[in-house]
């Protein structure tokens, strides 16, 4: 029987954490990557306050910058964090995967150099993944690594990299091996991104500025200590990253968040929904509360070392579904006023407004639903 | 009959033809005088579903702005014999979403407005305008003369949509008109509505088939895959049952406006799915500007809740069943 009543020192960080969202993140603030540059500004601030009071990269080694802390702490993090829109920003990629996977695979000198910063909350990082010929099947990428005296040279392009224009490194899959090599000739590289031969593009997108942009490689130069791991094996170091990535969001407390907001957001208004809006809110409450719970089973296995790679999948699946389910609620509760106000003081449609738009992308983002639904499918019937 | 059945097929191509060439030279939109000289009036005289169905579908799949919603109730109108003449430009003030009225209507004749333009609004327009009556009942009103720059333009939302917004005018009401008119206007206003919204939505689909037909993975095109051929599926479903109750609905023998609000109802639902299942088949590219899907998913945005959500319209059809007492049939399922 598992029991997820939580502990005094997870209540008091929760508390902790919300007073300094309050006193530091304005009200109307809805994430960092909106037109407005300040909202930038807020993320990097707050990140370095959390920086100093050791709540930034809160579970891991205090000898790397970390808080040293329980993974219900760091859920409780990630939930506080996310249900106040994420202030930290573009940060969760290296708290939440790149560091966790540099703690496993990369030597000393990487780990000296690399976590600390992002623990101090004074770096970002960004995702070389994905090419406009290799989405779903990321296998057949083709970005190459070409060896130099002391180092490689990276030709290529990349897409939909989120925050690549503010990033300062890049965690990149290239080629190291034959062009049919496949998951058999694929390196991961750390670059610097302060160089001349990378170009980054945005790409004007619905989810707005800043957030997906295409990356151009142009000879970038890989000095030998930023190889991560060894020469031609990164396929399964990408499988760790996705398994981070696919569980290091708790969609679900924007969700409660949000659904929970609706009946005060909307005062008198809220009696004269029709019923059926009532019970569909009702109906996404409860699964918003089930996908916690099996966030929690993810948690604790994955706290014991036992996490199954079909749970992670299915609470993925789950918390994107979810996503999309509370957007669609969420946007027929406030009617019209969710079809994008610039009105400051409609703070909670433009939250619904955000939020649907995300949603719409949660299952496309880091692996398809169909590639999620794929892999929890080929382990239940048992072909790998 | 084989030969009239042929007639009539000429006459909804040469009619589609001439819709989708005027739609393509009109990237800022079709006004009203647009809509007289391609005879849409006289043609909607003669055949009025052909000429809303074919418009609607066309500026739907454009995701253009138009006058099309307006042309549409003014035409029913004229022809119902209420005091207006579609030779005149006309703009219909529609309600706010979740608004039961595009204003107020007070005992004194005058009014106090809230609601929204479609497609702009020009100099010596005749203004019709969707209002609540002091009684709390649904009303249509004529309007004195609104200048173009009393309307705000809707920060945010699609702009290709051209909405304006009028509020907190104490407009001069002309006249009221009968309170069967003022149901056949908003009964016409979200037919025509519908059609665009299947329009948006076979467009959506048009786009989802083309992009999966060309996009390669793991050496074959993504649309050999069940899991998206059966997203594809399902925006089609979705479509066909949309277009089967908006053809019924034009059914003489059904007074009710039960059929339309069914019908607004699964149009609604379809632009949705498709909105939904494409934008999830073709992956990041659905995202992009320069992909054609975000217009569209713009417009399936702003329309969603106007005239009516989909809770809000089955709240509606509820209400309007328990009132008759029966559930009328649906007609029309074996209509083309």
């Amino acid at each position: 029987m598992l029991d997820y009543a939580e502990a005094d020192e997870v209540q008091v960080l929760r508390h902790r954490l919300r007073a300094l969202v309050e006193e530091h993140i304005p009200k109307s603030y809805l994430g960092a990557f909106t037109d407005n540059p300040n909202d930038l500004e807020i993320a990097q601030r707050f990140s370095r306050i959390l920086g100093e009071q050791r709540l930034f990269a809160l579970t891991w080694p205090e000898s790397f910058g970390g808080g040293g802390a329980s993974s219900w702490e760091q859920t409780a993090l990630r939930e506080e964090m996310w249900a106040a829109h994420e202030p930290r920003g573009a940060q969760y990629m290296g708290l939440n995967w790149i560091g966790p996977v540099l703690m496993r695979y990369g030597n000393e000198d990487q780990q000296q150099r690399h976590l600390p910063p992002i623990a101090a909350g004074d770096v970002l990082w960004c995702q070389g993944f994905s090419e406009p010929e290799a989405g779903s099947d990321l296998p057949a990428l083709r970005t190459k690594a070409v060896r130099e005296e002391g180092g490689w040279r990276i030709h290529g392009q990349k897409v939909w990299t989120s925050y690549a224009e503010m990033a300062r490194w890049c965690f990149l899959l290239a080629r190291t091996g034959t062009p049919e090599s496949r998951k058999d000739g694929i390196t991961v590289f750390l670059v610097d991104m302060e160089q001349a031969e990378i170009e980054v593009r945005p790409i004007p997108s619905m989810l707005g500025r800043h957030h997906i942009n295409e990356v151009y490689f142009t000879g970038a130069w890989v000095p030998d200590r930023d190889v991560l791991g060894g020469i031609n094996e990164g396929w399964k170091i990408v499988n760790d990253v996705l398994a981070f990535e696919r569980i290091g969001i708790a969609r679900y407390a924007r969700c409660d968040k949000l659904l929970s907001w609706a009946p005060r957001a909307l005062g008198e208004a809220w009696a004269d929904l029709p019923q059926g809006l009532h019970q569909r809110w009702a109906k996404a409450l409860v699964h918003s509360r089930s996908v916690r719970l099996l966030a929690y089973k993810v948690v604790a296995a994955q706290d014991q070392g036992l996490l199954d790679p079909a749970d992670a999948a299915a609470y993925r699946i789950a918390v994107t579904l979810l996503d999309q389910e509370v957007a669609e609620v969420l946007m027929d509760i406030v009617g019209g006023w969710g079809l994008g106000t610039e009105d400051t003081e409609r703070i909670f449609e433009r939250a619904v407004e955000d939020h649907w738009r995300y949603a719409q992308a949660s299952t496309v983002a880091s692996g398809t639903l169909e590639m999620q639904r794929l892999a929890l499918a080929n382990r239940l019937v048992g072909k790998r | 009959m084989a030969e009239l059945v042929d007639e009539m097929e000429e006459l909804a191509e040469a009619v589609s033809e001439s819709t989708r060439a005027l739609v393509a030279q009109s990237p800022e939109g079709v006004g009203w005088k647009a809509l007289l000289e391609l005879g849409w009036f006289e043609l909607a005289g003669e055949d009025p579903r052909l000429a809303t169905g074919v418009l609607g579908e066309e500026l739907g799949r454009a995701a253009l702005a138009s006058r099309a919603l307006d042309a549409a109730v003014v035409h029913a109108l004229e022809q119902a014999g209420a005091p207006v003449v579609a030779e005149q430009s006309h703009a219909v003030l529609y309600p706010l979403p979740s608004s039961p009225g595009a204003g107020q209507l007070f005992a004194d004749g005058s009014a106090e407005l809230d609601g929204l333009f479609l497609g702009g609004v020009e100099p010596g327009d005749k203004i019709l305008a969707f209002v609540t009556d002091p009684a709390g009942q649904p009303a249509v009103v004529r309007l004195a003369p609104v200048e173009p720059s009393e309307v705000a333009g809707l920060d945010g939302a699609d702009a290709r949509v051209r909405a304006g917004r009028l509020t907190g005018r104490s407009a001069a009401v002309l006249d009221r008109l009968a309170p069967e008119h003022a149901r056949l206007a908003l009964r016409t206003a979200r037919r025509a509505l519908a059609y665009q919204l299947v329009g948006a939505a076979e467009e959506c689909l048009r786009i989802a088939v083309t992009h999966v037909s060309e996009r390669h993975q793991f050496g074959r095109p993504i649309g050999s895959y069940q899991a998206v051929k059966h997203r594809l599926a399902d925006v089609r479903v979705a479509i066909a049952a949309a277009r089967s109750v908006l053809a019924g609905s034009w059914d003489e023998s059904d007074q009710t406006e039960l059929t339309v609000l069914v019908a607004t109802s699964l149009a609604k639902k379809a632009v949705q799915t498709a909105v939904a299942h494409g934008l999830q088949v073709c992956g990041g590219m659905g995202f992009t500007e320069e992909f054609p899907l975000a217009p569209l998913v713009r417009r399936a945005q702003f329309f969603a809740p106007f005239l009516g959500s989909a809770a809000e319209l089955g709240m509606e059809t509820a209400r309007l069943l328990k009132a008759c007492g029966t559930a009328p049939r649906i007609s029309g399922f074996g209509t083309p």
